[in-house]
This record gives C-alpha cells, sequence and structure tokens, in this order.
C-alpha cells in the first residue's frame, strides 16, 4: 500500500488529485488521508441546488464543489477527516463491507461503538460519523469517505440542506440522516493524532510505503483543479435537468441554463452563477 | 447488425450520462454511458466494435435490470 500525504485544504485539488490517481496505471493501493477548508460537496449526478443552500455557501466562504462520484452532499470542514482508497476491482458489485469494515474495526479499536449503516454509512448509537461512495473505472475502484471527528454540525446542517420540497428533478437525491462529532466518543483527541490512529488502522498488516506528492503530481492536480473542478462548466454545467417551483415562478434549467421561465421569459438561455446571480430567487 | 444492448446487472440504476451521441462509433471496451447504482458511479462498457442508434433510457431515469439501454449496429 501506498499512503501519499498531502496537506493542501483546497477541496478542489484534493478532487482532482483522485480523479488522476484513479486513472493511473498501477495496481497498488493508495490511501490519502486528507482534510479541506469549509466546502460543500456534492455527488457526480446530484442537483445542487436542492441539496445545498448554494447562495449561502457563498456568503459564508464555504467552498461549493462537485466530485466524481455517486451519492450525497457532505460538509467538510477542518474538523472533518477524509479517507480515500484506490485499489483493484474484480467487476463483483459495491464492495462497500470491504472499504468500510478496516475503518469500522479502526474506530471500535479506538473505543467508538462504530457499525456500518445503510449501504455506505457509518453510524455510532444510530447517527451518522462517514458517509462514503465509490467511483470504479476499469479494473480499479476508488472509495472515499468523510469522518465527522469535531465538524461544525450546525453549519452542516444549514448548508448542506437545499430547498429539496421546491425541486423536481431526475438527479440523484440525497438521504439525510442525523449526524454526530466522534469527539463525543474521542474527547480530547486532536486531529493530528485521530489522523495518525486512522493511519495506523488502515494500513493494519500491510506492507506500506509513505512519500508526500511529487511535484509533478501536484502541478498535475493543480492543473486539473484549475480547469475542471473549480470551473462554473464542472459544478454547475453538469446539474441535470430540474424544475423549480416558488410562488407563481416556474424555472426550468437544464446544465446550469435556464429553458424555461414563465416569470421572466427574456431571462431564458441565461446561465446560473451563484457567483454572479440574477436574483436570488432563481437558486 | 442491428442489436438492442441490455443492462446486465441484478440491481436497478440510473442512468446519469450518456457518453456516446446517435450516429457516434465505438471501440470494445469503450464506455458508452455513466450509471450510478448504491452511490457507485460506473460505467456500461461496448463488449464489441459498433455505432450508437438511439439511446433508449433518458439521462437521469432508472435503468431496471434486463431493460434495453440503446440500439446498436455491432459490427461483431
Amino acid at each position: 500500500m501506498l499512503y501519499l500525504s498531502c496537506d493542501t485544504l483546497d477541496p478542489y485539488f484534493h478532487l482532482a488529485l483522485e480523479e488522476l490517481l484513479l486513472a493511473a496505471e498501477t495496481k497498488e493501493e493508495i490511501l490519502l488521508l486528507w482534510r479541506s477548508r469549509s466546502a460543500v460537496i456534492c455527488g457526480r449526478y446530484q442537483n445542487i441546488y436542492a441539496e445545498a443552500d448554494v447562495l449561502a455557501a457563498k456568503a459564508a466562504g464555504v467552498d461549493v464543489a462537485r466530485r466524481l462520484t455517486g451519492g450525497g452532499t457532505v460538509y467538510h470542514d477542518e474538523g472533518n477527516l477524509n479517507y480515500t482508497i484506490l485499489a483493484n476491482y474484480d467487476g463483483s458489485g459495491s464492495q462497500y463491507e470491504r472499504f468500510l469494515m478496516p475503518v469500522v474495526r479502526t474506530l471500535r479499536q479506538l473505543g467508538v461503538p462504530a457499525e456500518t449503516g445503510r449501504i455506505c454509512d457509518i453510524t455510532a448509537d444510530g447517527k451518522k460519523i462517514s458517509g462514503s461512495a465509490q467511483k470504479v473505472s476499469g479494473s480499479r475502484i476508488l472509495h472515499h469517505g468523510t469522518l465527522l471527528l469535531h465538524a461544525d454540525l450546525n453549519a452542516l446542517r444549514r448548508i448542506a440542506n437545499g430547498a429539496r420540497e421546491e425541486y423536481r428533478s431526475k438527479g440523484v437525491a440525497s438521504s439525510p440522516w442525523p449526524v454526530t462529532n466522534l469527539c463525543d466518543y474521542l474527547p480530547g483527541m486532536t486531529m493530528e493524532d485521530f489522523r495518525r490512529a486512522m493511519l495506523t488502522g488502515l494500513t493494519a498488516g500491510k506492507d506500506v510505503t509513505t512519500r508526500s506528492l511529487t511535484a509533478e503530481e501536484q502541478q498535475a492536480a493543480q492543473a486539473l483543479a484549475n480547469t475542471k473542478y473549480r470551473t462554473w462548466g464542472w459544478i454547475y454545467g453538469k446539474n441535470p435537468e430540474y424544475t423549480l417551483t416558488r410562488g407563481d415562478m416556474t424555472l426550468t434549467a437544464k446544465h446550469g441554463v435556464i429553458t424555461e421561465l414563465n416569470t421572466a421569459p427574456g431571462l431564458i438561455g441565461c446561465r446560473l452563477d451563484p457567483d454572479a446571480p440574477i436574483d436570488a430567487k432563481y437558486f | 447488425m442491428k442489436k438492442m444492448l441490455k443492462y446486465a446487472s441484478e440491481k436497478p440504476a440510473v442512468l446519469c450520462a450518456w457518453l456516446k451521441e446517435p450516429g457516434d462509433p465505438y471501440r470494445k471496451g469503450e464506455a458508452l454511458c455513466e450509471i450510478e447504482c448504491d452511490k457507485v458511479v460506473r460505467q456500461l462498457t461496448a463488449e464489441e466494435d459498433g455505432v450508437l442508434g438511439a439511446q433508449l433510457v433518458e439521462e437521469g431515469d432508472s435503468l431496471a435490470p434486463g431493460a434495453d439501454f440503446a440500439e446498436v449496429t455491432a459490427e461483431g
């Protein structure tokens, strides 16, 4: 197993790095343990406006991002530790147990009553402490997940929560569940101690090589972050078609562009850009 | 030879994105579309060379086990 250490808090960089590692020609298992600054990150095929309060995120300086794996919307901040594992895939289904059980065992060894729940969650006393998602590409699989150590759960509930009832969409919907922080079970544990404990647990019994990213890898990830993951075209332009009904207004948009709008047909064809909002009511 | 491509998995999925448009040629192993099932995104790839005819499932629609999802002209 290769453990790649990377200390940047840029969520877009990490999403790009994951994509590059998934495409890399290797059969080696790779582990990342990383954090990001505050960010709300939707799944690949979600309607980001139904899943997150995007304008509130922007106003609060929270990054808005879209990842390449499936599943629902998550909120990251520096109190959350993400783990990413890239491994060989033999074509036999989603394999969540394969990746979740080492995490569960490690948490139990720390004294957390961790259990797997639903398809890809980890819970403690019925509350979610970790969500995960996957992408398969050829003979490789990427599995990543969150671990809420001391995240701002009020911000999570406020921002990773769109006005779903106002939207009709073919996008994949999140499945909200009550969340809690691991610090409830690990009082006083610092993030660095937690990272070290997860690293020990997830590499137990394996022959591990540890290194930092090379300059070339950093440049490649930064370039992909800039040309894809930071762009309007990816974050909002990949939004599936949806209809927003709000009062008398009915708005339909596809791939981030208004296709129907009964109250202002002159805006048909306009791009919906939260960084330059036409009007907040359209989001 | 015209044929239908079937979704061969036992679990229903969502067809998230077409990666080929009608009329596009493709080679064996190329991805035709992306699907999501159980929060896993993966691609349905071609088992032989061909040309995509009709997309029988729209983006965002469910894909049932055994459902036809594309009409193609296979070169096999």
